[in-house]
């Protein structure tokens, strides 16, 4: 009889050791870890890079559009100004071109009433010379026919109301 | 052990992808300013710049014509095409004993001879001085509905310049070519004969002859007047001969 109580006889196992392939698990994902924080590290660093740029530009344009402004604004207020200057001027231009247009308008119907006036004195000039002829003609009488005396009366007469009437309506006008 | 190898060469592999991959969508720096954000504008003409002392070509180009005849005084337009010649009706000058010309500005020129057409109603004026303005003639006629401009002296009086539309052609009834003469829908009066009619460029395309007073202008037309100037040998000598009262 065996006594059934006795445990069987335990073989100790020896510890196994840990695998290989597991630390160099371990040792890969360790280095892609590492390689994974560099990269991001990277990334920020690019990334913080590039914000820094647009954010200095967006400060550069930011005063450039101010300058802009001001500018513009200086711009619009002066040429407010010159327009009405200018709007100033060409008003003053068209009061000078009436005044002128008038001058000019005067001047040339003085000119035409001078000439007219000139050209009456020389009718009432030669109205005048040929009633002197007249008188001549009548002081030798003897010489010309009375008939030819009458006739001539009547051609100057004529002629000397022609003149008269023209002198008039100068003077009316 | 095989397949782990595998396994992290593929994760490697595919890490470093994406992270290439990526590269490329990340944002670039911006690009450098230009020097500047003006543009360079130049300026425009304006449309005044034609104007010497408020008054625009056609009205320097417009010059006032004192008639005097054996017995009787008239008053019509002219306009210089050279520095001692002006072109004015026929009806104008005939049988002028002398003839003053005045421009815009008051300056008178005194008409030393004057030659008129056989066919239209046109007539050459010359002078001993030079005329200081200018018109060109055009080189083409108007069309229908072109909007005309006439700077003349109605009845004698200042400076006047009208506008309107050339609505059409019709015959002469005034000289005796069988001519065609435009139409022109502006007002014109005595006075007004021998004005230049001129285009939106400035350019002259006819002669005011003859108006109904209200709104209907005849000008001679453009080859008639081009055919006149070129022909002037044909044209007659403008003499008057007045009876003497002695």
């Amino acid at each position: 009889m065996t006594d059934q109580s006795q445990p069987d006889a335990v073989v100790a196992e020896e510890p196994k050791p840990a695998p290989a392939s597991g630390k160099k698990g371990l040792v890969v994902a360790l280095v892609l870890v590492g390689t994974l924080a560099l990269a991001l590290g990277a990334l920020s660093a690019y990334l913080w890079t590039v914000h820094s740029q647009y954010v200095a530009q967006n400060e550069e344009l930011r005063a450039e559009a101010g300058d802009l402004g001001a500018d513009v604004a200086a711009s619009r207020a002066k040429a407010e100004e010159l327009q009405t200057q200018v709007e100033a001027t060409l008003a003053q231009l068209d009061e000078a071109k009436e005044t002128i247009n008038g001058l000019a308008n005067s001047e040339a119907q003085a000119g035409d009433d001078r000439q007219a006036l000139i050209d009456v004195a020389d009718g009432l000039q030669e109205c005048a010379d040929l009633r002197q002829d007249m008188i001549d003609h009548l002081n030798e009488a003897y010489k010309w026919t009375a008939s030819s005396l009458r006739a001539r009366e009547a051609d100057i007469t004529t002629y000397c109301k022609k003149v008269t009437r023209a002198y008039k309506e100068i003077v009316d006008d | 052990m095989t397949s782990r190898r595998i396994g992290a060469a593929t994760l490697a592999v595919l890490i470093g992808s994406t992270a290439l991959a990526g590269c490329s969508a990340l944002p670039q720096g911006p690009d450098p300013l230009p020097s500047t954000f003006i543009p360079r504008v130049s300026a425009s003409a304006s449309a005044d710049a034609g104007l010497v002392g408020g008054f625009a070509a056609l009205e320097r180009d417009a010059l006032r014509v004192r008639v005097r005849t054996c017995d009787a005084y008239g008053t019509g337009s002219a306009f210089a095409i050279d520095a001692t010649h002006a072109v004015t009706n026929a009806h104008v000058a005939e049988g002028a004993t002398d003839i003053t010309v005045t421009g815009y500005d008051g300056k008178s020129y005194r008409v030393t001879s004057s030659v008129l057409s056989r066919e239209a109603d046109l007539a050459l004026l010359t002078i001993k001085d030079e005329f200081p303005n200018l018109v060109t003639l055009a080189d083409e006629e108007p069309a229908i509905g072109d909007t005309l401009s006439i700077a003349g002296y109605p009845r004698g009086e200042a400076l006047k310049v009208t506008s309107g539309p050339y609505f059409g052609e019709t015959e002469d009834t005034v000289g005796e070519a069988d001519d065609r003469v435009y139409q022109i829908d502006a007002e014109t009066h005595p006075g007004n004969s021998g004005s230049a009619v001129a285009n939106d460029d400035g350019d002259v395309v006819g002669v005011v002859y003859a108006s109904d007073d209200v709104h209907a202008t005849f000008a001679v037309s453009l080859p008639t007047l081009k055919n006149f100037l070129d022909n002037l040998d044909d044209a007659k000598r403008n003499r008057a001969e007045c009876e003497s009262q002695g």
